[in-house]
Formats: C-alpha cells, sequence, structure tokens
C-alpha cells in the first residue's frame, strides 16, 4: 500500500494505516527532534505529541506526494521543539544588534559524515543551535526565524554567526580527533 | 547582509536529510506507537462520553418537559373537576377566566325557577329604592307589596373575575300570603315621605296651590295656601 492510500485510509480513521504511517516516518522525525532538543525522552515525547497532532489534523491535510507529506511531518515537529523549549525557558537568546560575519567552512563539514554532523550540531548550545538548524539545515532566512522566536533579525544573525564560530572549534578539535585516529 | 539564505543546498545537508536513524539510539516504535495509540484511543473515548453526556441531558430534558406538560391539566380536564366538584363544594373561586361563560349559562340555567321575593322596605323623595339581594345567579326580584306583586329580574353584570360555583339546592316555592303581611311594616316606611303638590280652585276664584304637602303618618296633613291674583 503506498503513502497516497495510507494517508487516505488514516484520515477514514484506519489504526493499521496510521500505524503504518508512523513506522514509516517515526525514526526521521525522531532525528529531527533530537537536533532541536538534546534529551532522548523529551525529544521522543515530542515526537509523539507531533504524530498526535497530526493524526488528530490529517483530515484538513491534502496529500500531494511524499515529499510535502514529510515537510508538513517535519514541520509539525519543528514546532512542537521550539513550544517545548519557549515553555522551558531554556530558550533564552541575548538581542545582540551587530553580527560578525564568519564564512563557515562548508568544506570541512562536507567532508564529515552525517552521523558526526549530527554530533556536532548536538553539541552546540540551545540558542546556537535553534537558529543553526532553523537557518543552515531547514533553509529559512533571518527574518522567519526572528519571528518564529520572537527576536530581532539582528539576533538571529548573532547567533547563528556565533554558532559557526563554536563549530569550527569543535571542527578543529574533530579534526584533530580524526588526525589521531588516523595516526593510530 | 542579505536577508536570503546564501547556504540553499550544501552537501552536508542532504548527507543530513539521508540519515535515517541515529545508530545507538534506544528507538523502539512499537513501544511509541502503543503509547501514541493510548492517547488516540483516550481522545475517542472521552469524545464518545461527550456526547452520551449531552445525550443524556437531553433526554432528561425531554423527559422533564414531559412530566410537566402531563401534570399541567388541561382546560377540559379542569371543567369536568369542577363539575364533579360542584355538590361538595359550594363559592368555591375558580380561576379560569375562560370558564365565565359556561358558569354562567349553567347558573342562569339552574336559577330560573328559583326566584326569591323581598319586600321592599323603604321609599325615598318618591322613588323606590328596593333592596337588591344578590343571588348567585345574578338575579334580583324586586316585590311591592301593595300593588301586584311584580317581579322583574335584573340583570347585574358581576365584574368579579372569579366565578361562585353554584350550589344546586332546590328552594321551596312560596306564596307570597304565606310569608305573612308586609304592608303594616312598609306602609309606614311608604307613608312617611310621600309628597304631593296640588292646586284648589274656589268659587271666587281664589286658588290655593300647594306645592308642597307631606303626608304625615299621622293621618293629618299640612295645607300651605298662597292667595292667587286675579
Amino acid at each position: 500500500m503506498n503513502t497516497s492510500e495510507l494517508v487516505k485510509e488514516a484520515k477514514q480513521g484506519s489504526t493499521a494505516a496510521q500505524k503504518c504511517l508512523f513506522d514509516q516516518f517515526a525514526e526521521k522525525m525522531l532525528l529531527v527532534c533530537q537536533r532541536y532538543v538534546k534529551n532522548p525522552e523529551d525529544a521522543e515525547e515530542l515526537l509523539l505529541d507531533g504524530f498526535y497532532k497530526f493524526f488528530t489534523k490529517i483530515a484538513s491535510f491534502t496529500y500531494q506526494g511524499d515529499a510535502a507529506l514529510y515537510a508538513w511531518l517535519k514541520r509539525i515537529m519543528i514546532n512542537e521543539c521550539l513550544m517545548f523549549l519557549r515553555a522551558k525557558n531554556v530558550f533564552t537568546i541575548v538581542t545582540e544588534a551587530t553580527a560578525e560575519e564568519i564564512p563557515l567552512q562548508e568544506v570541512a563539514l562536507d567532508n564529515l559524515s552525517a552521523e558526526e554532523i549530527f554530533k556536532l550540531i548536538v553539541q552546540l548550545p540551545v540558542g546556537y543551535r535553534t537558529v543553526f538548524n532553523l537557518y543552515a539545515v531547514e533553509g529559512m532566512n533571518h527574518g522567519e526565524i526572528a519571528e518564529l522566536l520572537n527576536v530581532s533579525e539582528g539576533t538571529s544573525r548573532s547567533q547563528f554567526s556565533k554558532a559557526k564560530v563554536l563549530l569550527q572549534k569543535l571542527l578543529l578539535q574533530n579534526d584533530i580527533k580524526y588526525v589521531k585516529r588516523k595516526s593510530k | 547582509m542579505s536577508n536570503e539564505n546564501p547556504n540553499n543546498n550544501p552537501q552536508w545537508r542532504g548527507k543530513l536529510d539521508k540519515l535515517e536513524h541515529f545508530p545507538g539510539s534506544a528507538f523502539n516504535s512499537d513501544v511509541a506507537w502503543e503509547k501514541l495509540y493510548g492517547r488516540l484511543r483516550g481522545k475517542k473515548e472521552s469524545k464518545k462520553i461527550l456526547w452520551y453526556w449531552i445525550a443524556a441531558a437531553c433526554l432528561l430534558f425531554a423527559v422533564m418537559i414531559t412530566i410537566l406538560n402531563y401534570q399541567r391539566p388541561t382546560p377540559q380536564a379542569l371543567n369536568k373537576e369542577t363539575a364533579k366538584e360542584q355538590p361538595k363544594e359550594v363559592n368555591k373561586p375558580v380561576a379560569k377566566v375562560g370558564e365565565i361563560n359556561e358558569n354562567k349559562k349553567q347558573a342562569s340555567a339552574e336559577t330560573k325557577n328559583r326566584t326569591v321575593s323581598i319586600p321592599e322596605r323603604s321609599m325615598q323623595r318618591g322613588r323606590s329604592i328596593a333592596r337588591i339581594q344578590t343571588v348567585h345567579s345574578d338575579e334580583v326580584v324586586m316585590s311591592d307589596p301593595e300593588k301586584e306583586p311584580l317581579v322583574k329580574p335584573l340583570q347585574i353584570i358581576n365584574t368579579n373575575p372569579t366565578i361562585a360555583v353554584l350550589p344546586k339546592k332546590k328552594l321551596n316555592v312560596v306564596h307570597i300570603n304565606e310569608l305573612g303581611d308586609p304592608i303594616i311594616e312598609s306602609s309606614d316606611v311608604t307613608r312617611i315621605e310621600d309628597i304631593h303638590s296640588f292646586k284648589l280652585k274656589f268659587g271666587n276664584g281664589e286658588v290655593l296651590s300647594n306645592s308642597s304637602v307631606v303626608s304625615k303618618p299621622s293621618g293629618f296633613i299640612i295645607l300651605k295656601t298662597r292667595t292667587a291674583s286675579n
């Protein structure tokens, strides 16, 4: 059974179809949640919250392909994560009007595997991580991020720059470790 | 610095998107599904329970209305009840204005035969004032003992919204002679203030006129004379 039929049956309240959709997307969505929320238990709880919202609002969803469904689910998960961070009040960003432009060494990131990139991102502090995820991974611009996080665009830029600086340091450390591993 | 995102499709982002699951994570899909299914079922059940409560409330409301309507007596039933209660209870006020006409008809039909003769007790300034004895049927009969007994029923409009239920009493029809002679008592009363006026013309052209002659109960008449001028 393909995804469109699963969505159709899930709209009609079929538990089997809902489970199939959950099995299909759960792990990917958990990775999304873990990129924003470090704690695995919290991330799993947010995953369940996101899917609960998805199944309760699936009637209003019009299937336009797997990519659209994935994007919609991802958006739900990101919103859940941001709500969680706001509720926990861990998401405090100091407003800074000016931000120094620091180029990110993307070539260095390209040399890393997906798992290593994921680990690097998770190591960032919550404020930097959130802005970095929204800007570099989700592809949002600073205006959208500022609106989402209720901060100024300058603050979003500043946070992203600091995240990149920290990421360079982590990359350097990672490179040293990588060299050490290779020399051994 | 432009607002647009310059790193739209870097290579590392594609790698990150392709990452299916994180190695070493202890995520159990079935356990997670059980938790999620419990939430979804709980929501469905709570919805069902809500509908049950609404249905029960509607049913209770309908039953209450039915009981209240059943307990409220209809006008026809009320008439039957009053008709049954008539011989037992007298002068019981009935609140329904709509029954006034029916009760009046009943009352007039019942009391057509029972008229009460009342002797006239007082006469004042040439106008007879009859004592009115109101019977429940609203009929009044007055009688003058000196003349032929004039039985004239007077219809009195009863403005009182309450209607007295008439008793079904059978009154004996008694001839007026059997009641005794009321003339002695009433003659004085009637003569007390009889006022006459007349003119007396003598042969010599003298005219006696009396505007007010008062008849006294002693039988004397006081004449006030005045000579008319020729």
